[in-house]
Order: structure tokens, then C-alpha cells, then sequence
């Protein structure tokens, strides 16, 4: 793909109950498009990432319509993770019919009962009578993956102390205090086998990149090489400890960057709980206790729907500084049934 | 980058109800049919694009569930989400898709079982809570306001709105899909029918339906093989007003949406006099007096020309520019399939394939329209001729 990122904006991530999503989107895009060189009357079109129940606002984009840059231009909306929404933007611009546009994902997760809105994604037929909800499907996966044997809570507990180290030294990331795996342990039982500490702490945020096409890559281009996703089967029609989807995704963008895990300097892979990672970074090809996200990841605190843009404005980032590959990665959907991978790098292919 | 085409397109009978099937076994009804109209087969698809408002009927990320109804499990699968435009925003990413090189052949798919929910509940919100919600809650009251406002600016007389209706419902009764068929349905009808905000009727509105939509897009080489006469995207626009309806009071007279759209697409395709060089139009009319602005709007006739546009005949179905030959929104409004229907409708019509609705035997161009949001306007037209 000849699509490279212009410009960057991330905001903190932290419970921001009292902002609308126009205020704390807005800040973010003006620091995208200063980021990217250009104003708001250079951009062409626009992708916006939200999902209605977590803004508690049918087509949630109209709330911050004229802030993303909306009004007389091309703006649509993709409700899912963020990468999506990058495929999408990239997409429009390699079609050849827009150049600079602009791709935004926010989202409040702090102002909604976690409960009820995640448990509006199951069927709504028999299985949301029951009850559950994201937390209790994230740990009848965790339960299934450590009876595989093998990996454990207690490397899950590694993985997430490392990670709370790292979001520590990320000023946009929420956590600011590090933990060890032996707090991890000790932190209550959410829903066994998962713990507190095991899990992403709730925020809201946004996240922006500008695109654009290859003739107008400024002098610090980082180029969107490929990017993939691959949905599987409802939670309950498969196996929940199968990566298949993360495998589909990581073939699909990997043959369109000529690029793999391997290549890469950066790894930045979502993972809501910690043991996802431990089940996601061998699907890629890595060690599970491959020393990954740079940033912190999800673990240090990032919003659903954010999270997967974030992840590739994080690696983006980091190829500015001096990395030369870097992966993308985020999961979606119950006990992660879609998937999706970008591979970013300082070289067109 | 390859030019991309509609070749197959698959519709369930509307209905007020649907209390025989599921949601996944009503959407795979249409999407059955769109498969079988394309002549392939799930294996064949190369990515999914779906579209439709979860809040309606109280779901959320619904596309994971749904994700087998359609056969995307081992394939890219997007979800869009943008109100009543939500069916033109998921064609449209389809044709981004195909037309970047990334897929070559997408189903696009969406629905809407209103019976299930409480769509009227979930509009109420896209209002700003503090501002909007108290006072034009829902899309009645929006339209209401929308409609007073252009009728005072146009002088369209509730009479030239209410041959919109009839027209519309007459044309459904052509339309084997359609919700709303009432062959019988008068000008008196339509006035004497409820109020439900001034000016708009019972029978001005547009129904509460359910049912889906399917549409198969294939590229350059792929779609000459699936179709003998394919529906190619000649061109594509989208553009948003702005949220407040009191920065744009003349938000039905002077269109800003669709006049942006307007622009980009009739400068695309060098269209300078719309009546005779379109075929056929499929826009999407939420409620009468919205059909005959948009009409104005898209220079089918003078600005304020819309009530003679009505009066002269013209967009019948044996008029020179038949405009909703399908019965359109008034007929049926499953709403998160809605504008996929205008593209589905306006493919068909050029492929030939829309039965005893076909307007013709040779549809060159056709234009489909999405609108929704808050007077945000996407729109597509589609040729029988391979763009060059």
C-alpha cells in the first residue's frame, strides 16, 4: 500500500466523565493536523471510529461532526476498533480518490455501566438472559487456555507487571503506579481465574492520524505498508483459545507490507487481559514472553475502540525515533473473535 | 485502480413485522438472494461490509454475533454505523475496498427488525441532550421542522406534498418487496390521515419497517463474468451539514449536503441536465416535502420548482424522470438497510433486473441516494457503461 501516516495525536487516556466527546476529540485533532502540517480546510475525508453504546448517542459521530472536520466533507463512520478504521482511511486513499484524510477513534468507555453495555453483544435471544458479560467471556477463555497447560496465571501476572512498568514511563498512559506479578496475584478475583490487576483500568481518549497519498509525505513519513483483519465465528461456535483470526489478519497484512513479526523493532499488541498476549504474540510468530509494547498497551490503560488506533500511533511514533519496522496489532469482539494487524515502517515498500 | 460494479442484489419482503424469523434468519434472506442474483457462493467472497443502527433494537457490536449470518467468519469483516445514511456508507466502504485493489469481490449487506426495538427511542438521542432532545426528539419532530421551513421558502401546498405519498405507494404496489402497497391510496387519503407534527401526516411519513438488504460488488474483470450487464460505480459523494439544525434553518430548501454531493458528482460525470441524462433516481425521501427539496436540490427542477415538478408529472413512473420507481423510503424503511436499497434499487433498474418496476429496458444512469444523520447526504450513481 502507498499510504503514509502525516500525523500523529494521542490524547492521555484517563476517566474524563466530565467532557462530551467533541472536547476531548477536538484537542486531538488539532494536534493531528499541526502534527501533519495542515489545516482543517486541507483535509479531504474523514473516517471516524465510536461505538454508539458506549457514547450512549445514536451515530455517535454527529457529536463531534463539525470538531473531526465534517461539515461538507466525507465523513463516515466504522463502529469497531480502531485499525478498522485506519484500513478504511487507507483504503480511501489508496483507491486514489482522497488524498489527505483524517482517521479518529474516541471513546468514553468511563461514562457506561461495563455490564450492561457489553453485555448488549451477545445474542440477545438466549445468551444475554444469562447474564454475562465481556469479563465473564475474557475468563472462560483464560480458563480454557490454562487448561491447554502450559503458560499460567502466573505468567499472565509477568506479563502484566512488565506492562505496568512500561506505562509508567508513557505519560499518556493511565497507570502511574508499577506492580509486580506478586500483586498481581494478590489483587481480587474479578472473575476467576482473572484478577484485578490482570485487566486494563477503564478510560476514555482519542486518537488521530492523518493519511495521505504517496506524492505528499511530508520530510518524516512513516509508511502504512499493509493492514489486514480477519473475523471468526461467534464466541460460543469455536474454540476460544483459537488464533486463528490473529493468524488470518497477520497473513493478510503481512503479504501486502512484505514484512513480518520478525521484522519488526516495535511490537504493539492490545491485549484487555493479560493472558490474550500470552496466547497472541506465538500466533505472530513471537515468544509469549516476548518483551513487547514499548508503550505500556492496552494493560496501561486505553479505551475499547481506541485501543487499536492507538497501537499504531504508538508504533508510528516509534519509528519517528528511530525504529525502522513495526507491528500493529489489536483484537475485538467477545473473547476476542476478530482480529486485526498493520505493519508500519520508516521505508516504502 | 480496477473500476468497480454491482452484480448481484438480494432484498427480503418488507414488513411491518417479522415475528416468523430471527434477526440472522431475516438478514439471510437477503443475503441468500444476493448471492444467488450474483450467481456465487459464500467461498467466493472476498470481505464483508455491513451496516445497521444496533442501538434500534438495543444491540451492540451486533456484527460479531452475526458474523456466520453472513458468512464472514475466516474473511475482513467492517461495520459501519452512521443513521439512515448507514446503507450508502456501507457501499461506499465496500467500493473503497475493491476500488484500493484489497478485495475483489465484497458482499455488503445490512438490516433493520424495528418490531424488536424501539428505533423512535434511539433517534431521540442524536439530538444534543442539553439543547435538541427536549424539543425536536425523534425523526417526526425534525422533519416536521425541516418540512414547515421549506414549505414557507417553496409554497409547496399540502397537496403537492400528498401526491408524493400516493405516487410512492402506487409505484410499491409494482414492487414485490415493498411494506406499504396501497393501490388504492388518494390525495384525500393523505389529508385526512393523523397529524403527527405539523406539517407532516401519517401518510407523509415514511413506515416502520423490517426487513435487509444485500448487494454483491465485483471489480474490473470479476464483474463482466458474474453479470451480463453489470451496475458499474460511476461515481461516489459524501458530504455531512452541520449537527444543529439552527445553523442551517434553511437545512430543506437549501440542502447543503446534498448540493455538495451534487456538485462533485454531476462535475464527475459532466451532467448538466439531470432529467434527461438520468434514467432513473432512487433518493432516499424520508417523509413528501423531503422528496420534492431533494428534487429541487439535485436541479431536477428550478429551486421552488418542486411543487410544479410534481404537478407536471415528471418523476411518475411513465414520467421522463421517474423518481422512486421502487415506492422508495415511503414504501419501506427497514432503516439500517434503507439507503442500501436506493443502491440496490438503482443497480437493478440498470441491470435490468427490477421486474415490474423497470422503468425501462435500457437504464444507462441511475442515481441512488442515502440521507440520514442529521441532513448528512452520501450518494452513488451507477452506469450500465464501464466508467473509462
Amino acid at each position: 500500500m502507498d499510504v503514509a501516516i502525516l500525523g500523529i495525536a494521542m490524547s492521555d487516556f484517563a476517566p474524563r466523565p466530565e467532557l462530551p466527546p467533541s472536547e476531548v476529540v477536538y484537542p486531538v485533532v488539532k494536534a493531528a493536523l499541526a502534527d501533519a502540517g495542515i489545516s482543517m480546510d486541507d483535509l479531504e475525508s474523514i473516517v471516524s471510529c465510536s461505538q454508539d453504546i458506549y457514547d450512549g448517542r445514536t451515530i455517535s459521530s454527529m457529536g463531534v461532526n463539525e470538531v473531526i472536520g465534517g461539515y461538507l466533507r466525507s465523513e463516515s463512520k466504522v463502529a469497531g476498533d480502531g485499525l478498522l478504521a485506519l484500513m478504511y482511511g487507507a483504503a480511501r486513499v489508496a483507491s486514489g480518490e482522497y488524498d489527505l484524510t483524517l482517521v479518529i477513534a474516541h471513546c468514553l468507555e468511563s461514562i457506561g455501566n461495563p455490564h450492561a453495555v457489553t453485555n448488549g453483544s451477545f445474542d440477545p435471544y438466549v445468551q444475554r438472559q444469562l447474564g454475562i458479560d465481556s469479563t465473564v467471556a475474557a475468563a472462560l477463555q483464560a480458563s480454557a487456555f490454562y487448561a491447554r497447560g502450559g503458560l499460567g496465571p502466573d505468567d499472565a501476572a509477568e506479563v502484566s507487571a512488565r506492562a505496568s512498568a512500561k506505562a509508567v514511563a508513557n505519560p499518556r498512559a493511565f497507570r502511574s503506579k508499577a506492580h509486580t506479578a506478586a500483586d498481581v496475584a494478590a489483587s481480587p478475583v474479578v472473575c476467576g481465574p482473572l484478577r484485578e490487576l490482570d485487566g486494563t483500568p477503564i478510560t476514555d481518549g482519542a486518537v488521530a492520524l492523518v493519511l495521505a497519498g504517496p506524492n505528499r509525505t511530508g520530510d518524516r513519513p512513516v509508511w502504512l505498508r499493509g493492514i489486514g483483519t480477519t473475523t471468526d465465528t461467534f464466541w460460543t461456535d469455536r474454540d476460544l483459545t483459537s488464533v486463528d483470526a490473529l493468524r488470518g489478519a497477520d497473513a493478510r497484512a503481512s503479504k501486502l507490507a512484505g514484512l513480518t513479526a520478525a521484522d519488526c523493532d516495535v511490537v504493539e499488541s492490545a491485549s484487555r487481559w493479560a493472558h490474550e498476549q500470552l496466547m497472541h504474540l506465538p500466533a505472530l510468530g513471537l515468544d509469549p514472553h516476548a518483551d513487547v509494547n514499548p508503550s505500556g498497551g492496552q494493560l496501561g490503560g486505553c479505551p475499547v475502540t481506541v485501543v487499536g488506533l492507538a497501537r499504531a500511533a504508538e508504533a508510528a511514533l516509534l519509528i519517528r525515533e528511530g525504529a525502522t519496522n513495526a507491528l500493529a496489532h489489536a483484537p475485538s469482539g467477545i473473547a476476542n473473535q476478530q482480529h486485526a494487524v498493520a505493519y508500519l515502517s520508516k521505508e516504502r515498500r | 485502480m480496477p473500476e468497480v460494479a454491482i452484480v448481484g442484489t438480494g432484498q427480503t419482503k418488507h414488513a411491518p413485522k417479522r415475528p416468523d424469523v430471527n434477526i440472522p434468519e431475516m438478514l439471510r434472506e437477503a443475503v441468500d438472494r444476493a448471492l444467488s442474483d450474483a450467481g456465487v457462493t459464500f467461498a467466493e467472497i472476498d470481505a464483508v461490509c455491513f451496516g445497521n443502527m444496533d442501538l434500534f433494537e438495543g444491540l451492540a457490536q451486533n456484527e460479531h454475533w452475526l458474523a456466520s449470518t453472513f458468512g464472514a467468519e475466516g474473511k475482513p469483516l467492517v461495520k459501519f454505523n452512521t443513521g439512515g445514511t448507514v446503507g450508502t456508507s456501507t457501499a461506499m466502504g465496500a467500493y473503497y475496498f475493491a476500488k484500493a485493489g484489497l478485495y475483489e469481490r465484497v458482499l455488503v449487506c445490512g438490516f433493520q427488525k424495528q418490531a424488536e426495538g424501539n428505533s423512535q427511542g434511539a433517534i431521540t438521542t442524536v439530538g444534543d441532550p442539553i439543547w435538541e432532545r427536549p424539543m425536536m426528539a425523534g425523526a417526526i419532530g425534525n422533519h416536521a421542522v425541516m418540512a414547515s421551513t421549506y414549505a414557507a421558502d417553496s409554497g409547496i401546498t399540502e397537496e403537492q406534498a400528498a401526491k408524493v405519498a400516493v405516487k410512492a405507494r402506487r409505484n410499491a404496489c409494482l414492487n414485490s418487496n415493498a411494506h406499504l402497497q396501497l393501490p388504492d391510496i388518494t390525495v384525500e387519503d393523505v389529508l385526512a390521515s393523523k397529524t403527527l407534527a405539523y406539517p407532516i401526516r401519517m401518510l407523509d411519513m415514511c413506515p416502520t419497517s423490517n426487513g435487509a438488504c444485500a448487494v454483491v460488488m465485483a471489480v474490473d474483470g470479476v464483474a463482466q463474468k458474474l453479470a451480463a450487464r453489470p451496475a458499474w460505480v460511476a461515481a461516489v459523494a459524501g458530504a455531512h451539514d452541520q449537527t444543529f439544525q439552527g445553523d442551517s434553518p434553511k437545512r430543506m430548501s437549501e440542502m447543503r449536503s446534498l448540493i455538495q454531493v451534487r456538485k462533485k458528482l454531476y462535475d464527475k460525470m459532466g451532467i448538466t441536465d439531470p432529467v434527461k441524462q438520468f434514467d432513473v433516481a432512487e433518493i432516499y425521501e424520508p417523509q413528501t416535502y423531503a422528496e420534492l427539496a431533494m428534487c429541487e436540490n439535485l436541479l431536477f427542477c428550478p429551486p421552488g420548482g418542486g411543487g410544479a415538478f410534481i404537478d407536471s408529472g415528471i418523476p411518475y413512473m411513465d414520467g421522463e424522470l421517474p423518481v422512486n420507481p421502487s415506492g422508495g423510503v415511503l414504501s419501506t424503511n427497514p432503516i439500517g438497510a434503507t439507503a442500501l436499497i436506493r443502491v440496490a434499487e438503482a443497480a437493478m433498474q440498470v441491470m435490468g433486473r427490477a421486474g415490474d418496476h423497470q422503468v425501462k429496458p435500457d437504464v444507462r444512469m441511475a442515481l441512488a441516494t442515502g440521507y440520514g444523520g442529521n441532513a448528512w447526504t452520501d450518494a452513488m450513481i451507477l452506469t450500465s457503461e464501464r466508467p473509462s
